[in-house]
């Protein structure tokens, strides 16, 4: 099952979130543990870790791009799975 | 000590992949902002754990530490889905959900807390072992902290009077290699930390604080000292953490070759290494305590999920004791 990865809150004062570099690509096999972009914080830019395994089906927010904390960042799933219907639930 | 047996190494591995699991978990979830505030992380300090909880006497004695303190209370015995619940904020957790990461605790279980002031729990661990002395318990205390609070000046008070009073506490210094973003090499002139109980006359030593087994026979060594009534203890425990200092650390203090380094002697691997080499378990056995490990962690996220935040009543539950508040009409 698709598994949506938002914009993570990496300090406790972060509102919104800079993608600096996306170090894996849509298709990319995703482990546990691998380093998924940078993201540029209100304090550094830190690598945000995948918590999940997978492939990575979807990238929300282009590099360079800001979005708010909990704006919908990527989605990782199982190879060819039809991701549609999240994106049609998830928010602008 | 309590010989350290096929069992032991099988617990040994179990408890730190269970405590390494729990914390990844937080991790996930800090970042859904299911648990706010600060998070400090215990990953790749577990063998300091591990080996203090082989010899102590769950019994009688007692530990406190810092804010680094999910899994202690864990090791005593306190439940861990309690903790997780702690973490959420929620009223199940240890302290109903008012105290958070930083502050667990546990009475029942001997756990003391749960500090965030860097170096607070110095004197109030020497306190503890004040007041067993004072009762005639035979019960020692472990007091923990990290290589940036052993550069506070209430350390060097403590230890005169731990001395002079010849008090049962283990002073242990995890030695992570950094108090935040400052390496200890940048704190002080040199990187033996546990030189400064010399000063005092107090036994002190270093240890390999990535080998359960060293960590135990030096832990039993000094709580042994002090139930005989010899007084203290201090332990350098020469360790590593994996995760930054807290969630919000981009960690651009160090390489992640000093990193990977690290993860070649990791305490849980090291273990695993010794149940494999001696077959103290097949693979097949291995992998159900694996399987274990994740339900555990699983169950503590629902446990913490799905139990209900606090009542507003609550706020003022442990500010006033009577009941009809003077000043809140």
């Amino acid at each position: 099952m698709a598994i949506v990865v938002n914009m993570p809150r990496l300090s406790d004062t972060m509102e919104e979130g800079v993608v600096a570099k996306w170090l894996k690509q849509v298709g990319d096999k995703i482990e546990e543990g691998d380093i998924l972009a940078e993201i540029e914080t209100d304090k550094a830019t830190m690598e945000f870790e995948s918590f999940n395994e997978g492939t990575l089906l979807h990238i929300g927010v282009q590099e360079g791009e800001t979005s708010p904390v909990d704006a919908l960042l990527a989605i990782i799933g199982d190879d060819g799975e039809d991701f549609s219907a999240i994106l049609a639930g998830a928010s602008p | 000590m309590k010989k350290v047996t096929k069992q032991t190494y099988i617990n040994w591995y179990k408890d730190m992949l269970f405590w390494r699991k729990f914390e990844d978990k937080l991790a996930s979830v800090y970042i859904q902002q299911k648990v706010r505030g600060f998070l400090h992380l215990y990953n790749g300090q577990e063998a300091v754990l591990a080996g203090a909880l082989h010899a102590m006497d769950l019994s009688k004695d007692k530990m406190i530490t810092a804010y680094r303190n999910h899994v202690q209370p864990i090791g005593m015995g306190v439940d861990p889905k309690k903790v997780m619940a702690e973490l959420y904020g929620k009223a199940t957790g240890t302290s109903k959900g008012m105290g958070g990461s930083m502050h667990i605790f546990s009475k029942e279980h001997g756990f003391y807390g749960g500090h965030g002031i860097v170096g607070g729990q110095i004197p109030l661990g020497a306190g503890i072992a004040f007041g067993d002395k004072y009762k005639g318990s035979d019960g020692v205390t472990l007091t923990c902290f990290g290589d940036g609070a052993a550069r506070q000046g209430s350390l060097h008070e403590t230890f005169n009077m731990a001395m002079l009073w010849k008090l049962p506490v283990v002073f242990i210094v995890e030695n992570n290699g950094y108090a935040m973003g400052t390496s200890v090499e940048r704190t002080a002139n040199h990187t033996d930390i546990w030189k400064l109980g010399l000063g005092y006359e107090m036994p002190c030593g270093p240890v390999d604080g990535m080998n359960p087994i060293k960590v135990a026979e030096a832990v039993d060594e000094a709580i042994q000292r002090a139930r005989r009534g010899e007084g203290p203890t201090f332990l350098e425990m020469k360790t590593y953490r994996y995760r930054g200092h807290s969630m919000s650390d981009a960690q651009h203090y160090r390489t992640k070759d000093e990193v990977a380094e690290y993860k070649k002697i990791d305490p849980i691997t090291q273990i695993l290494d010794v149940i494999k080499d001696k077959k103290y378990a097949t693979q097949e056995e291995i992998e159900k305590i694996n399987q274990e490990v994740k339900d555990m962690v699983k169950e503590c996220e629902k446990f913490a999920d799905e139990s209900p935040y606090p009542e507003v009543s609550q706020l003022h539950d442990v500010v006033y004791e009577q009941e009809d508040y003077p000043f809140i009409k």
